[in-house]
């Protein structure tokens, strides 16, 4: 292989991806495509690209078919899955045995392998092309798609896609403030949750008078659940890079850091290629493409705190003090890192720039609703069929994302809540299937739209065990610099555990609404602010389920273990064994076509035969125990 | 600027928090976590105030108030506010001394069968009565506990000289963390851990001493809990509160002494305008035990049959003023730089006036100051152009030798700390170590004997820049810049070339200078040519120079006398003394054989072999005086501790003695009366009788130094060998304090 050139001018960047564009149409080999992100190679997705590997040079077409391995395609559900050009075929689920079959059958002989496509769960139709599949077609995914499109440690492959065109654009034919004035017209707005506009927070960066500038990109993805940051830089990672440099043009930087969270080894990898590469070519450095315009990007490994995702915190991690926040104002746009002028915007806002300043801020606006424009990339998990990343126009509805998209509830179950915007989120219940997701939507739901995380819960889920659940995670996470937030989200904690327990009295709903009032009110940052919305939004949709705990020592869902005892209904209990098998601790009795019974005294309540039950013959009783105590108290 | 803050209007120029300006209008906004020289944390939640226009209420403390801004301190929803918040904090406080109904009753000791009364209640807590969080629950006016107590279950740690630590109180309002990070520059105590389970505490769950704690106790001063607790006063509880100048060095800060019917319990910094809240550990902690301690001397002694005997007064003066009388031989009077200005004026007036052949002088070697001016040919009638810690700020370089500034300047110490979080750069040269090297930008490891090389090093670096053919100075820089040392090897050399020229480059560049030195620096053969070589320095980079003596009075006595004391390099030997009045601890000056010695001591101690008579002081805080601190600043004060049994005040000596002669010399009733005398006699100290610490500081008047060339630099070994007396920072008149006190030992690790 031949040394990178150094580009040196706007037009030599200009004919490198012109060039790439034509290399890639001119080149007609089969190409199989693995989507190997990190959840893919958890899957065995390295496996399937070695098996595929060997079949081609058995089959000894290892110099007519290339193999691309990319990032994540965002249907986590199918993965590992291959996608087969120019068949346009889209295999599921691929193990390294179907490697040959794949060679033999759909290369050389033109067949389609219909146990590897896709399989609608509820009409049972198979979908061979990507686009007919249910969980794609409704999707918009001008951010997210391309990752099939290219290998992230290769440059050419996102030339080839006509990247770093709307670099030279920028470097070539606009200023800063043409720059700015695109992206304010595209009315994009910070995807990292709060949804403050980006083109005012560039422009007040711009105008500050302090220099150096920073700009710095957040990879510091904490939301339990959420990847979606993850899956872009590990398989776009020039896409990312791309919007630093233009953003760092914008605002006049002369430095760009990306903090990443040292847990995404495969991020951190792709991106450190990434960033090499473009300081062979030229793209970084001093006198970029003899602009004068000088950047280089480093890269910041975090430590995985959840509160450095806040901005003032990460701040003071990158400078190597405590990840702490400190009170805002003065912004980051004022008095940044080191004190001087910071841009700080989230991996996905990054990734959006690039595609404003190349078709138009005019173009971007007509996506999206009247003050959320653009789309929204979302990971989709939780109690759903088709868990994954779903990129759609804002102003979507929650329905077409959990239902069309997403495919519903596994086994038949009926929805109960969706939890957006990660631990500080809210759990919006069915009356908000319907609400078209932007920001001011899901504010006044009292949920946020966060980083863009969305956890389906069916009605198996006990809401103040969910509340519970978050406030232990931000319990946890709160740095413990101001009072509210460490004293408050520990003292929700423990009011909720005593309810889940059994032990609520009456006034603790309202001691937690004045509580959670006060934090939200008097903490210093977006941590504490928004700690109380699992309180708050659970309280607000779904308070009967705290009354059932408190008054009648009740779990309605069956989970709270001090409050429930499982039974098995003998009308119902078909006998199969399958609460037995699942059983951890070996205290079902019962044989096959039998009643089977639970000896309570070994119980742990653990749920698994709850679970595993497809007759609903296992009953999640109020433990009478309790009320007893409680008589007796 | 111009803003209205509960309905009422405040105007000023400038940036002003909200906090700030609500204080000065006199409204009382509840805090926990603010302290006026450290940057707001926000930590405590407790100052949220509203401004129209503002959705979320915001802390006053970090919030700058702006022009136009409505402000609302004291609404029904804020204080419905700060209860909540302060409902939080006492989850994690112990808050029986709060709510308690009975917590006023049970105050009082119950009289009861046994014979002893006998405390009751609980309200154990040392810092019952005198606690900020107890005065904020009040003020916020809660009246119910909501959460149960869930203190952090730590052991209080007692395993530190003088100071408690009990983390079960502690709010983790941050304020300890940050006065001894940013503000005292020594990041000893630290948070450890996050979240809930957030403690104070150090690295590695070291004691205190094992972390390097200097011990200044600021962190026991800004806790507003009983966290964090001096041990020896931690039940009593003060009735009488009085100023104190301390005279433990030359910093003067002013203290607040606290005694309990009479007796002083300990000191506490004041925020006087030299060390504005601000002490050290001496200061802070050990006052009560110098001035109290057991080797006092209490009564006059005079010797009969060849031992010290305790006699009167009248019998000690007339005893003295008989053999001093009667001794041949020139008398001298020999004053330490640690005495008040009235003091050495006194015992100045008695050799000067009181005998024939009387002389007068300073036990100390040469201040710094002294050899410097010396050095670079600076008249002694000339002022000096002293620069007060304010001035610090503006610094943008600041080069130390070998000064252990924490411990030999404490306030200066935390000045150039300060200065340094502002971007000044700092450069250190000497072997000791201190806190202040971590924030060094180029630290040189080398003895003072290499001072003045390393200067020429860096003078060379410049010369070639700056002092081109045609400048003044090019005369007296390029031979020095040429000259290189045999004895040093080249190793060293080549250390001194590279950090010789950092220093070059970041002198260059960084203007204004300062350059502090002290008395290793200037002592010795190398004291002159390390003098010399800085002074060079400082006229081609336009730094200004900072001495540090160690002596309270240092500035002082060099202001009134010159030099004054022994003489290093210069002036030809005096005729040894017949008779002495030793009030210095130093050695004695020579003298005859057999020459009658009256030693005015405030300890026992080895001086007192020689002595004929023994006349017992007081210290600085026993006494009505003025003494002149390291910024020039003049400061008088009135005694505040009562003299310990029959010891008079070193002025008074030398007025009885002078009558008891019957010759000339000073007469006064008072200290003031001296005062005035030094007034009239030396211009410098013009205004120093209004030098009060609650009035206008008066600083010793300078006039600008007239003498702007550069001096030459005499070569290694040139100059005699100067006495330099065994010095030690922690001396108090005799008083070995660093040796003697078993916390000060333990501190300084002797």
């Amino acid at each position: 292989m031949k040394a990178p050139v150094k580009l040196k001018t706007v037009k030599a960047l200009e004919q490198a991806v012109e060039a790439q564009k034509k290399l890639r149409q001119a080149d007609k080999k089969p190409v199989l495509t693995v989507s190997a992100g990190t959840c893919g190679q958890a899957r065995g997705a390295l496996k399937v690209v070695e098996a595929l590997q060997t079949a081609l040079k058995k089959a000894k077409l290892d110099k007519k078919v290339k193999i691309r391995v990319t990032g994540c395609h965002g249907f986590c559900e199918a993965e590992p899955n291959v996608l087969v050009h120019p068949h346009d075929l889209f295999y599921q689920k691929v193990d390294p045995a179907n490697a040959d079959t794949i060679v033999l059958e759909t290369l050389k002989k033109n067949r389609t392998i219909k146990a590897l496509l896709y399989k609608d769960p509820v009409t049972g139709k198979t979908a061979p092309r990507e686009k007919a599949i249910p969980f794609y077609k409704k999707q918009r995914r001008v951010v997210l798609g391309d990752n099939a499109l290219i290998d992230p440690t290769q440059i050419d492959d996102y030339l080839a896609i006509g990247g770093y065109g709307a670099l030279a654009k920028v470097l070539g034919k606009m200023t800063p403030e043409a720059v700015i004035a695109e992206v304010k017209t595209a009315g994009l707005r910070g995807r990292g949750g709060a949804g403050f506009p980006t083109g005012v927070k560039w422009e007040m960066a711009r105008s500050q008078k302090g220099t150096p500038k920073y700009i710095i990109c957040n990879a510091d993805e904490g939301d339990p659940g959420a990847y979606m940051d993850r899956s872009l830089l590990e398989g776009n990672p020039h896409r990312v890079l791309e919007g630093m440099l233009i953003g760092g043009f914008a605002i006049g930087a002369c430095e760009g850091i990306i903090f990443v969270r040292d847990e995404y080894p495969l991020a951190v990898k792709h991106v450190s290629l990434a960033v090499e590469e473009l300081r062979k070519r030229g793209l970084l450095g001093s006198d970029i493409l003899g602009t004068g315009f000088s950047f280089d990007i480093r890269i910041v490994k975090g430590a995985g705190a959840f509160v450095c995702g806040e901005e003032t915190a990460l701040i003071a991690s990158i400078e190597g003090l405590v990840g702490e926040p400190r009170q805002r104002p003065p912004f980051p746009a004022e008095k940044g890192l080191n004190g001087k002028p910071t841009v700080i915007n989230n991996v996905e806002t990054w990734g959006n720039v690039p595609l404003i300043l190349g078709k138009g801020g005019a173009w971007y606006a007509k996506i999206g609703t009247e003050k959320s424009k653009g789309t929204k990339i979302f990971s989709l998990v939780g109690k759903i069929n088709n868990t994954g990343l779903v990129e759609v126009p804002m102003g979507t509805t929650l329905r077409e994302i959990i239902f069309d998209i997403g495919g519903g509830i596994p086994g038949g179950r009926k929805f109960k809540a969706v939890q957006t915007g990660g631990p500080s989120g809210g759990c919006l219940p069915t009356s908000k299937l319907d609400l078209p997701i932007d920001y001011e939507s899901l504010t006044a739901a009292s949920a946020i739209m966060g980083s863009g995380g969305m956890i389906v819960m069916d009605d198996k889920t006990c809401m103040v065990d969910i509340a519970k659940y978050f406030l232990n995670f931000l319990r946890d996470e709160s740095c413990g610099k101001c009072v509210s937030c460490r004293e408050g989200t520990q003292r929700m904690y423990e009011i909720v555990t005593r309810i889940s327990e059994g032990k609520g009295k009456v006034g603790d709903i309202e001691l937690l609404e004045e509580l959670a009032a006060a934090v939200k009110d008097a903490s210093m940052c977006n941590l504490g602010i928004t700690a109380a919305n699992p309180i708050l939004s659970t309280l607000r949709y779904f308070k009967r389920e705290y009354e059932a705990h408190i008054k009648e020592k009740r779990c309605p869902a069956g989970v709270c273990k001090s409050l429930i005892r499982f039974t098995v209904l003998p009308d119902k209990c078909t006998g199969c064994l399958a609460c037995k098998r699942a059983c951890p601790n070996d205290c079902i009795h019962g044989t096959l076509r039998e009643v089977h019974n639970i000896d309570q005294e070994k119980c742990i309540k653990c749920g698994a035969c709850y679970e595993a039950c497809r007759f609903e013959a296992v009953e999640a009783q109020r433990d009478e125990a309790i009320v007893i105590l409680e008589g007796v108290k | 600027m111009k803003a209205v803050i509960d309905g009422r209007v405040f105007e000023a120029p400038g940036k002003t928090t909200i906090l700030e300006a609500a204080r000065r209008l006199g409204l009382d906004i509840p805090t926990l976590c603010d302290h006026p020289r450290l940057e707001p944390a926000a930590s405590c939640r407790m100052c949220l105030v509203e401004i129209s226009g503002r959705r979320d209420p915001v802390p006053a403390c970090a919030t700058v108030l702006e022009d136009g801004m409505h402000v609302a301190t004291d609404t029904p929803a804020l204080r419905e506010l700060r209860r909540g918040v302060l409902e939080m904090i006492l989850a994690e406080h112990p808050s029986a001394c709060l709510v308690c109904a009975d917590r006023n009753a049970c105050r009082e000791p119950k009289e009861g069968i046994r014979k002893t009364v006998e405390p009751t209640g609980c309200v154990l807590c040392p810092k019952d009565g005198r606690c900020r969080l107890q005065d904020t629950a009040a003020a916020v006016g809660l009246e119910r506990i909501v959460f149960p107590e869930a203190p952090r279950s730590a052991e209080p740690r007692r395993d530190d000289p003088l100071i408690d630590r009990d983390g079960g109180l502690c709010i983790l309002c941050g304020l300890c963390v940050r006065v001894c990070r940013d503000l005292r520059g020594a990041s000893v105590l630290t948070f450890v851990g996050r979240g809930g389970r957030t403690t104070v505490g150090t690295a590695l769950d070291l004691t205190l001493l094992e972390s390097g704690c200097l011990f200044c106790g600021a962190c026991v001063d800004v806790c507003p809990t009983g966290a964090l607790l001096e041990r020896a006063a931690r039940h009593v509880r003060p009735d009488e509160r009085k100023p104190l100048l301390c005279a433990l060095c030359g910093e003067g800060c002013l203290l607040q002494a606290e005694f309990d019917r009479g007796r002083l319990l300990g000191t506490r910094p004041a925020p006087g305008p030299a060390n504005r809240g601000q002490a050290c550990v001496k200061g802070r902690f050990l006052v009560a035990d110098i001035l109290g301690h057991p080797s006092r001397l209490t009564g006059p002694l005079a010797r009969r049959d060849g031992t010290l005997v305790p006699v009167s007064w009248p019998d000690a003066l007339t005893a003295a003023a008989a053999g001093l009388r009667s001794s041949d031989g020139p008398f001298e009077a020999v004053g330490s730089a640690q005495d008040s200005c009235e003091d050495l004026w006194a015992l100045h007036e008695l050799g000067r006036e009181g005998f024939a052949s009387g002389r007068f002088s300073i036990a100390e070697p040469p201040s710094p100051l002294e050899v410097i001016r010396k050095a670079a040919g600076v008249e002694a009638g000339e002022g000096w152009p002293d620069v007060p810690n304010a001035g610090l700020a503006a610094m943008k370089t600041i080069l130390v030798f070998d000064e252990d500034l924490p411990v030999t300047a404490p306030i200066l110490g935390l000045e150039v700390h300060q200065a340094v979080q502002q971007g000044a750069r700092l450069i250190v040269f000497g072997p000791g170590e201190s806190c202040l090297d971590r924030c060094a930008k180029v630290r040189v490891r080398a003895g003072l004997e290499s001072a003045a090389e390393f200067l020429l090093e860096i003078l060379a670096g410049l010369a070639r820049t700056a002092a081109g053919p045609g400048h003044p100075g090019r005369a007296e820089l390029g031979p020095a810049a040429r000259m290189k040392p045999e004895e040093s090897s080249r190793a060293e050399r080549a250390v001194f070339k590279e950090k010789a020229s950092r220093a070059a480059v970041i002198l260059e560049k960084r203007k204004p200078a300062a350059f502090i030195f002290g008395p290793r620096f200037a002592a010795g053969t190398q004291g002159r040519r390390n003098a010399a070589a800085l002074w060079n320095l400082a006229r081609l980079t336009g730094a200004v120079l900072i001495p540090v003596a160690w002596e309270a009075n240092a500035r002082g006595a060099q202001a009134l006398f010159g030099g004054g004391g022994k003489n290093g390099c210069e002036g030809a030997p005096l005729p040894a003394a017949g008779s002495l009045l030793l009030a210095g601890d130093g050695p004695p000056p020579p003298c005859r054989e057999g020459a009658f010695i009256v030693v005015a001591a405030a300890y026992e101690s080895g001086a007192l072999e020689a002595a004929d008579v023994v006349l017992p002081r007081t210290l600085f805080a026993e006494q009505d005086g003025t003494w002149v601190n390291r910024e020039g600043r003049i400061q008088r004060m009135r005694a505040a501790v009562p003299a310990p049994g029959e010891a008079r005040p070193l002025w008074r000596m030398a007025v009885d003695l002078a009558r008891a002669i019957g010759s000339g010399g000073p007469s006064a009733s008072a200290a003031g009366e001296i005062l005035a005398g030094i007034e009239k006699e030396r211009p410098s100290f013009a205004g120093a009788s209004r030098a009060w610490p609650d009035e206008k500081p008066v600083f010793l008047s300078a006039t600008a130094v007239s003498r702007t060339g550069f001096a030459s630099v005499p070569e290694a070994g040139e100059c005699s060998a100067a006495e330099e007396g065994s010095r030690d920072p922690d001396d108090v008149h005799g008083l070995r304090a660093g040796a003697v006190l078993k916390s000060l030992r333990a501190v300084r690790r002797r």
